[in-house]
């Protein structure tokens, strides 16, 4: 037997290899989820791992101060700790709810969709890539997470679950160059949209340069990107440049993205499942004088054709006359009309 | 069972040549492979590589903007973010999502995508133009999800918001498959836009730019790295057409609430001024898209506002034929000064009686009086004594019964009938009794609006007619090189004659005609007005429906001695003329007010050029 196996060493090394060789191709295989089994094996594998060493540092590092530190106090304080971090998100919530909702359907129908359903997580790794920015969370499918969740905390938005394992998975920060997140200003209510550079800080795109924007004045989601549930708070405006088709702002995120330990992964909330009414609505308030979103590098809503029109227009009825009324009462007279037109004439007259 | 030492080395040797074989075929089949993949299909999996790992989008170009002829703007581009869409990686599971977000029609997005494997040439095309910021937010939000999604910065059409010059301006829309068969949109890719009626459409090429394109390196997961060429998208060019806005809006409230159509036209040259059409719709809806209820409502609105009535539309032109049933008369020697007919209220003919539109009759008129009191007595006899043909000759010199060819698109031509033209429509013979119809305007004759102020334009500056346009000569030569404005047609009247017409049409609005409310204090305009019937008179007494009421016309032009404007007005259902008159009125006086202005602008600006040449 011994023999047997010395003899065909060779052979059984190289079956080992090609055998293994096969097994590492087809983890490749990308499965209906997206991600490779590979990366799932993986990650299942050394999540307990990573889980362990993360519970063996925080138990370390604890039982010294348990040591040092008055251990009841230090417990209590930590309970007092994440009890004020859930009634801030809660507060917050209740907040929205009555600045937004009068109506006490309206109420029932938000606090349903959004304010219950959240998941703690602890965030057990970052991304690979200094460029693109990763976390990785220590819940996954078996907690009922999905892809395209919504991660946020109590000081503000995080990222949208990318990816997702077993006992894992992976939050794209907003930070990202690759995210995107609706959101709208405080002052203004106007509607914009963060994106990520890659760097710590975010710009809003798509605000027009008649909308005046301050230093200082916060950033709320609008709810309209379908992950992020509205009226979440975003960041802080730090930088406003003038742009002709749109605004240079630069956004500082409130969360503190590069030194995350808990977050809150929003398990219901996302707005596709929300009622219509609501989100015609929510857009509603932010437009009150139409009810669709506005469209981009709409600057000015009138052409020449339309002023001109406008001007004959006033000027007709300032007389309480009309074009083509019988001249039984004296014809419109335009000659008022046509002062303040003239300038818009101007020059270049295209004479035969 | 044991072996012996020969017969283990045969074996052995046996094994070593039977492996050398095993190996040799392997390596045979593996360079075999390698040399399909290397050499044979090199080029097929080299650009599948490429097409992983470069992604080129479009980079939509500007489409001009359209001004009038003082260069306000009409038309105009403005940025906008459209969503393009990778139809070679787009997931049928995602489309659904996306469709109903973008509030575009699952099947019919379904039809486009199949559609533009089909036509297309490109790998990407326009999924929805204009998008919103709530659009944008949730597309980006979803960047990951939605790997065949792209956002491009393009350029978006925008309109007048109260539809000014709709009609004449036309819209854009994406370009259909038949259309792609057309050699007018032969350069024209699946999803492009193209302009679809009227100046949009005109004057395409010349709108409408070259898109550029960006080339850039990705990563497997679909993430931009760096760029690798970038060509800038071509602008369009602007157009500036003849309109002047002034005009326009005024033709326009004239219009409001009505059916019916202004046309304005400098008889001197063909330019239009003014060219209104009502009701009109909104073409920035063909922009952003149409519900499929607004649709349907436009489509089945029994007031077709869709219809250009300026060139599309053809009504009965009722008595403003009668200066040119006038002019036949003159130059036939028929309607002299002592022909001269007696009005008693109707005239019998051929056993009917047909009824003037004055019960108690105009008693003894001349031509002058004639027109100017719209008398149709007097035009039934003339026209019987011209006869049909000769009528149909006079009418086609003014330019009736065909396109005037102005350049937009789908003109029609309006009917001028002849004896020939019964027979062979209608396998009957000519009556009679049908001229004497015709010769009010009446019967089977029908004309444009724009017809009827190319026919008393042309006659009012003494039988020239220039072809009527929307971009100026000098313009066109830089927008379509080669091609140019046709000479006019030119059939000069007598100077007596052109006296007699001229004197009657000014009695029509100074002289206690038919169109006294065209009268201007300031300038004098002269005119003709017209009613045209739908139904009989006793029919629409009975019925009392409003699409049975008159046609109103009314075409003037001004100062009357040497016309610098004619404007036709027609009012669909518009039951007297006189409205239609009042609205020609207006129209006349702000082209007065701007002309005033325009000479004072020009003597200054002499002034100053003549000052600083002392100085």
């Amino acid at each position: 037997m011994q023999s047997l196996i010395t003899r065909n060493l060779n052979g059984i090394l190289l079956a080992i290899l090609v055998l293994g060789q096969i097994v590492a191709i087809a983890s490749q295989v990308r499965t209906s989820s997206g991600t490779s089994r590979f990366r799932y094996w993986s990650s299942t594998l050394l999540q307990p791992v990573q889980a362990a060493v993360q519970t063996t540092v925080r138990a370390v590092s604890s039982s010294w101060s348990r040591y040092v530190w008055l251990v009841d106090v230090r417990e209590e304080n930590q309970r007092l700790d994440s009890e004020a971090s859930r009634l801030r998100i809660e507060n917050h919530f209740l907040r929205q709810k009555l600045l937004r909702f009068q109506s006490r359907t309206d109420v029932d129908a938000y606090s349903q969709s959004i304010a219950s359903r959240t998941l703690a997580a602890r965030v057990i790794a970052r991304g690979p890539s200094r460029s693109t920015q990763e976390l990785v969370l220590d819940v996954g499918s078996r907690d009922g997470v999905r892809t395209g969740l919504a991660v946020i905390t109590p000081d503000g938005i995080v990222g949208k679950v990318q990816a997702v394992h077993g006992r894992a998975s992976m939050v794209l920060l907003i930070s990202d160059s690759e995210a995107g997140v609706g959101v709208v200003l405080e002052r203004s209510g106007e509607s914009g949209v963060l994106r990520g550079t890659g760097y710590a800080e975010c710009r809003v795109d798509y605000i027009g340069p008649q909308v005046s924007v301050q230093v200082g004045e916060a950033v709320y989601t609008s709810g309209l990107d379908g992950v992020f549930p509205g009226g979440l708070p975003v960041g802080r405006v730090t930088v406003v440049g003038p742009g002709v088709e749109m605004q240079a702002i630069a956004v500082n995120p409130f969360a503190p993205l590069d030194r995350l330990q808990d977050v809150l992964v929003v398990i219901e909330g996302d707005h596709e499942a929300l009622p219509e009414e609501i989100l015609t609505r929510m857009q509603s308030t932010d437009q009150p004088d139409s009810g669709s979103s506005p469209r981009v590098g709409r600057v000015m809503t009138e052409t020449d054709a339309d002023r001109i029109k406008q001007a004959y227009r006033r000027t007709v009825e300032s007389q309480g006359r009309s074009v083509g009324l019988l001249s039984g009462t004296g014809p419109p007279d335009f000659s008022d009309a046509a002062d303040p037109l003239r300038a818009s004439r101007g020059g270049g007259r295209d004479s035969p | 069972m044991t072996w012996g030492p020969k017969t283990q080395r045969r074996v052995t040797v046996r094994r070593i040549v039977w492996f050398q074989a095993v190996i040799s075929a392997a390596f045979l089949l593996l360079l075999l492979a390698f040399w399909k993949i290397q050499v044979a299909d090199n080029e097929q999996y080299r650009q599948l590589a490429e097409q992983n790992r470069i992604k080129a989008l479009p980079i939509p170009a500007a489409r001009g903007n359209i001004v009038d002829r003082y260069g306000r703007a009409l038309a105009r581009s403005r940025i906008a973010m459209s969503a393009v869409i990778d139809r070679e990686s787009a997931e049928p599971e995602n489309l659904g999502r996306i469709a109903a977000r973008l509030g575009l029609d699952p099947d019919l997005l379904a039809e486009r995508l199949s559609d533009a494997s089909a036509y297309s040439k490109s790998r990407h095309f326009v999924l929805k133009e204009d998008l919103s910021v709530a659009e944008i937010a949730f597309l980006q939000a979803h960047r990951s999800e939605f790997q065949e999604i792209d956002l491009v910065k393009g350029m978006s059409r925008q309109y007048p918001e109260s539809g000014v010059a709709v009609h004449a301006m036309g819209y854009v829309a994406e370009v259909s498959k038949s259309e792609l068969n057309l050699r007018e949109f032969l350069l024209n890719d699946f999803g492009d836009e193209i302009g679809k009626s009227g100046i949009e459409r005109q004057y395409n090429r010349w709108l409408s730019g070259e898109d550029g394109r960006q080339r850039f390196l990705v990563n497997s997961l679909g993430r931009q790295l760096e760029t690798l060429s970038l060509v800038d998208a071509t602008p369009g060019e602007n157009l500036r057409l003849t309109i002047d806005l002034d005009l326009q809006a005024v033709s326009e409230l004239g219009l409001e609430g009505r059916k019916g159509a202004v046309v304005a036209l400098d008889p001197r040259n063909g330019e239009i001024l003014a060219m209104a059409s009502s009701p009109v719709y909104d073409p920035n809806k063909f922009v952003t898209g149409f519900s499929s209820s607004e649709w349907a409502t436009l489509n089945s609105d029994p007031s077709n506002p869709m219809l250009n009535r300026s060139i599309q539309g053809t009504w009965a032109m009722g008595s403003v034929f009668k200066p040119i049933v006038g002019l036949a008369g003159l130059e036939a020697g028929l309607a002299g000064p002592d022909f001269k007919v007696h009005c008693p209220g109707g005239l019998q003919f051929g056993g009917r009686y047909f009824r003037c539109h004055k019960r108690g009759g105009h008693g003894t008129v001349s031509l002058r009086k004639a027109i100017a009191q719209s008398c149709d007595v007097y035009f039934y006899q003339l026209g019987h004594k011209l006869g049909i043909d000769r009528l149909a000759a006079y009418a086609r010199i003014a330019g009736l019964g065909d396109k005037t060819n102005v350049d937009l698109p789908d003109e029609v031509p309006g009917l001028v009938p002849t004896e020939r033209w019964k027979i062979r429509r209608m396998l009957q013979p000519w009556n009679p009794g049908e001229t004497i119809i015709v010769a009010i305007g009446q019967g089977a004759m029908s004309v444009t609006p724009i017809q009827a102020a190319h026919a008393i334009g042309g006659l009012a500056v003494g039988g020239v007619w220039h072809r009527p346009h929307m971009v100026s000569r000098r313009e066109l030569a830089a927008v379509a090189p080669g091609s140019e404005l046709p000479s006019p047609r030119i059939s000069p009247v007598a100077r007596e004659h052109m006296d007699v017409l001229h004197e009657a049409m000014w009695s029509v609005v100074n002289g206690g005609g038919t169109g006294g409310q065209a009268r201007l204090k300031a300038l004098e305009v002269c005119g003709k007005t017209g009613t045209s019937q739908r139904v009989s008179n006793a029919t629409r007494l009975k019925a009392n429906r409003e699409d049975f009421e008159d046609d109103a016309w009314f075409v003037g032009y001004a100062p009357c001695r040497s016309p610098e404007v004619v404007v036709a007005v027609l009012l669909e259902n518009g039951k007297h003329s006189y409205y239609a008159a009042a609205v020609a009125r207006d129209v006349i006086q702000v082209w007065m007010l701007n002309r005033a202005e325009d000479l004072l602008t020009d003597t200054e600006g002499t002034l100053a050029r003549s000052q600083g040449g002392q100085g």
